[in-house]
């Protein structure tokens, strides 16, 4: 048996106690070749850890495990150790906080521990472009993007500003304000209003996924009466289709909250799907997630709506409805993709498989329905809450 | 894993409230330091539903 996993995250002030994740009872371990299998089999890289260490050394770094007041943090193979026990192998970055050597300031930094097929999006590559070449991004400051070696001796890794918890955060649905949807609202349609034309070339070309090869790939997850709402909802959208800058993965916990509650900042994380996508599309993925768990009817949701529907002409009003319907078909559509669901086109599938997927389909069905609905049913000045 | 949440001052509001483990890890991913001041650890409650589509 491998020696039980023993760290503590967390940093902050003076006197502070220690978050420890592991000393709160009993952990399921697995054994070394359990480990090793399991990290073989999610194609994490077996010698990540001498390579992010590489990586440092050569770029003046050093991990930050113990954090000013003690708390310690993970080394690479101990988060991937964690997120295999916690079921979560898929994981593809390292999220971790390092030090300029030099500088003795603390970044926050994202370590790539998978082949670049399984990276989403542009990668960290991607992810650095946007933020080094778009100006003025509600977005954490960059430091500088390392990418892998061809020899294999570093790690592809993007250097961020570190954020800390006193100064904003990312919001569990629940804490969701209204102040909070408003802003976030604000904040995509500034987002609408820049120019993509610093951006390398690559980013301009054709996508290979749309709305329609997604609805085409995903028909085993929908019931004829979703899919003629979401051919529906696409074939209205047609008449107001734009493609703009956008974040493209905007859900709550890519998004950061400053502490004023009356008027909270937004910063966003993790751009590696950013580019030119269609207009409704960050909104749909957003007001999705601020919808989750059981959120759908409260106060912030109806304001991001309101928010988001209000524009000075009612053709505008409009063309807004029509974005945020295909916004949400799109989330539809790209969270039937889930593994969870996707099982359904397996034809060697168990049955509890079967029955799970069909509960959790049932449930973005049961969403999607109710936040159509609302669009349709709710104006700028509605004043239900 | 058996973790459990932490009570904590939340900067946000300067109350007491219970942070769980979901939540900790959240922030960390997003590049977030934890910095809140722990009041106690918690036997029991309230702990945030883990999200299903973080893509770290």
């Amino acid at each position: 048996m491998m020696e039980k996993l023993r760290f503590r995250i967390g940093a902050g002030g003076i006197g502070q106690e220690v978050i420890d994740l592991t000393d709160t009872g009993p952990v399921p371990q697995k054994s070394s070749e359990e480990l090793r299998e399991l990290r073989s089999k999610e194609e994490f890289f077996p010698d990540a850890q001498e390579r992010f260490e590489n990586t440092l050394e050569e770029h003046g770094y050093e991990l930050v495990r113990e954090l000013e007041n003690g708390y310690q943090y993970p080394t690479l193979d101990e988060w991937v150790a964690l997120k295999i026990e916690r079921g979560e192998g898929w994981a593809r970055a390292y999220p971790t906080f390092i030090r300029g050597k030099e500088t003795g300031e603390m970044y926050f930094a994202k370590v790539r521990i998978k082949p670049k097929e399984r990276q989403i999006g542009r990668g960290f590559a991607g992810e650095a472009d946007v933020l080094d070449n778009m100006k003025g991004l509600p977005a954490p400051r960059l430091i500088e993007y390392i990418p892998e070696d061809e020899h294999g001796k570093r790690l592809d890794m993007l250097v961020l500003e570190a954020i800390k918890f006193s100064e904003g955060s990312v919001l569990m649905p629940q804490e969701w304000t209204p102040a909070t949807a408003r802003n976030a609202v604000r904040t995509i349609k500034e987002m609408e209003k820049t120019s993509p034309d610093a951006l390398p070339e690559h980013f301009f070309e054709e996508p290979s996924e749309t709305f329609t090869s997604l609805l085409e790939r995903t028909q085993y997850a929908q019931d004829p009466s979703m899919q003629t709402v979401l051919e529906d909802v696409a074939h209205q959208y047609e008449k107001y289709k734009r493609q703009v800058f956008i974040h493209g993965d905007m859900w709550p916990k890519n998004v950061i909250v400053g502490l004023d509650n009356d008027n909270p900042s937004i910063k966003l994380v993790d751009w590696e799907l950013a580019g030119l996508g269609y207009k409704g599309q960050d909104a749909g993925r957003l007001w999705w997630g601020i919808c989750a768990n059981n959120q759908i009817h409260s106060e912030a949701s109806y304001e991001f709506l309101r928010a988001y529907l209000e524009e000075p002409a009612t053709e505008e009003q409009t063309a807004r409805r029509a974005e945020l319907q295909f916004g949400v078909a799109y989330e539809v559509l790209w969270r039937l993709e889930d593994s969870k669901i996707a099982i359904l086109s397996n034809k060697k599938a168990s049955e509890s498989e079967i029955a799970r997927a069909r509960t959790e389909l049932e449930s973005i069905h049961k969403q999607a329905y109710s936040m159509l609905e609302m669009i349709k049913n709710t104006t700028p000045t509605d004043t239900r809450f | 894993m058996n973790l459990k949440p932490r009570r904590i001052i939340d900067p946000r509001t300067g109350k007491e409230r219970v942070v769980g483990v979901e939540e900790q890890l959240t922030k960390l991913e997003k590049g977030v330091l934890f910095d809140a001041k722990i009041i106690s650890k918690e036997e029991d409650g309230q702990n945030f539903p883990a999200d299903d589509r973080s893509r770290t």
